[in-house]
């Protein structure tokens, strides 16, 4: 009999320890209280603009290069606090605005000068956490050379239901500022301007089965000021604008996220769809799919694919003919009427303390607007425990 | 709206089919990196990052950055 109970509370005591790392998402479990770093390096390159939708100026697109770091380690029995960094460089020609050719199609003009900027950013997190309940604070700041960002949040979770099922929930908010570059030699571009925003999300987490998660959630955003973009123009009735869009808008998105074991396969499946909306009458829908196979040894291979769609915000247009009685105007391509598709592989390599992983992601998207992207992505991520 | 009632329905019907709670000693799987909502933070934040700059639809959760590099 002592031997069965002791077997028992063996098990019990395996399982409440295994069942810690069951979701990275808040959730109110008691984290694992080691010092982890953590090091990405990503590269992207956009594919050259085609020489028949371009008008003027350079055909290549942007290259990024991005150095991200984590530390995160326990101050205390009950507290975490998480430093990060990202450093990006930037550089490449961007789209500037549209007119129409000869025969009434739509051609890309890019800017001619090679845009060469550097981006640094620092968050910090504290989080607290005990066996019902979690928190974390954050405070981030980003700068480049024409754009500053402050921002600020508070998440936390709730377990209920012996942990079968978490409510999690957070505000955010922040503050842009923005300066153009070479505004007194172009076009007087806007100078000083002033964006704010203000976030909620809700959501909740569930264990259906044995080897199935569920996790749905809804977001709320309002952001008014500067909206607009300060490197981009529109053709209107053969006058060249800058870009004008309204100086508010309020943004929903909702998500809902499967995670499914497969025994028998010793593979993962994840399915992730989200839907967005904002008062600028753009809509898009959002569904991922990824397979993580165990290889054995601590390979993991994980191919994934990405199908991505979105309607045009109701003042876009690729160029007016007319001038508009509400003073909108806008031809940047990220609000006109595109789909796009892509597909990454991901290969990683677990060890006890130490793990790597390198994939790499195509990208293709499809529409009316001549400067649609397509790119390639690769990223080589390193993680280590002490 | 289709899509979504339908996955909605879809949600709903498979918590109902969870009617019988899973033991603690049950929820092994359940642990394993593979299943977390974000098995990856950092990959996840740059792709986040890529998405919100060429696309639309901003993503942005509690305590993200801000910046831009979209252009």
């Amino acid at each position: 009999m002592n031997k069965d109970k002791s077997t028992a509370l063996i098990a019990l005591t395996t399982a409440a320890i295994m069942l810690q790392g069951a979701s990275k998402k808040a959730e109110a479990n008691e984290p694992e209280r080691k010092t982890t770093f953590d090091y990405r390096y990503s590269h992207y390159a956009e594919g050259a603009i085609e020489a028949d939708k371009l008008s003027y100026g350079s055909a290549d697109r942007y290259v990024i290069d991005v150095n991200q770091f984590v530390f995160k380690t326990s101050i205390s029995a009950d507290t975490d606090i998480q430093i990060a960094a990202v450093q990006e460089s930037m550089s490449g020609a961007s789209p500037w605005y549209i007119v129409p050719d000869e025969q009434g199609k739509a051609v890309q003009v890019m800017s001619g000068a090679t845009i060469d900027e550097k981006r640094n950013e620092v968050t910090l997190d504290f989080h607290s956490f005990n066996t019902k309940s979690e928190s974390t604070l954050s405070a981030g700041y980003s700068v480049e050379n024409d754009y500053r960002s402050l921002s600020f949040g508070f998440a936390g979770a709730m377990n209920f239901d012996n942990k079968l099922t978490t409510l999690s929930y957070g505000i955010n908010t922040a503050k842009d500022y923005i300066d153009a570059s070479d505004a007194d030699e172009t076009n007087l571009r806007p100078t000083e301007e002033v964006k704010n925003r203000l976030g909620m999300t809700i959501g909740v987490s569930r264990v259906l089965t044995k080897n199935t998660l569920v996790n749905a959630s809804i977001s709320y955003s309002l952001l008014d000021g500067y909206l607009s973009d300060t490197y981009k123009n529109a053709f209107v009735a053969g006058a060249i604008v800058h870009d004008s869009r309204p100086d508010s808008t309020a943004q929903t998105a909702a998500t809902i996220m499967l995670r499914e074991f497969f025994p028998s396969a010793n593979a993962a499946l994840h399915l992730d769809y989200r839907y967005y909306t904002n008062d600028w009458e753009l809509d898009s829908h959002t569904l991922e799919l990824s397979w993580y196979q165990n290889l054995g040894k601590g390979w993991q291979l994980i191919p994934s694919a990405r199908f991505y769609e979105q309607t045009a915000t109701a003042f876009y247009q690729p160029f007016y003919l007319q001038e508009r009685l509400d003073g909108y105007y806008s031809s940047d391509y990220r609000l006109s009427e595109f789909s796009a598709n892509s597909g990454q592989l991901k290969l990683q390599k677990s060890f006890d303390a130490f793990s790597i992983n390198i994939a790499y992601e195509a990208y293709t998207s499809s529409g009316d607007n001549p400067a649609l992207i397509s790119y390639d992505f690769y990223t080589l991520g390193m993680g280590m425990k002490f | 709206m289709a899509l979504i009632r339908t996955l909605s329905l879809l949600l709903l019907a498979l918590c109902i089919a969870a009617c019988t709670p899973v033991k603690a000693w049950e929820r092994g799987n359940l642990a394993r990196p593979e299943m977390a909502f974000t098995p990856d933070p950092l990959a996840k934040k740059i792709q986040d990052h890529i998405d919100h700059s060429k696309e639309a639809s901003s993503s942005v959760t509690a305590g993200s950055g801000g910046g831009c590099g979209c252009n």
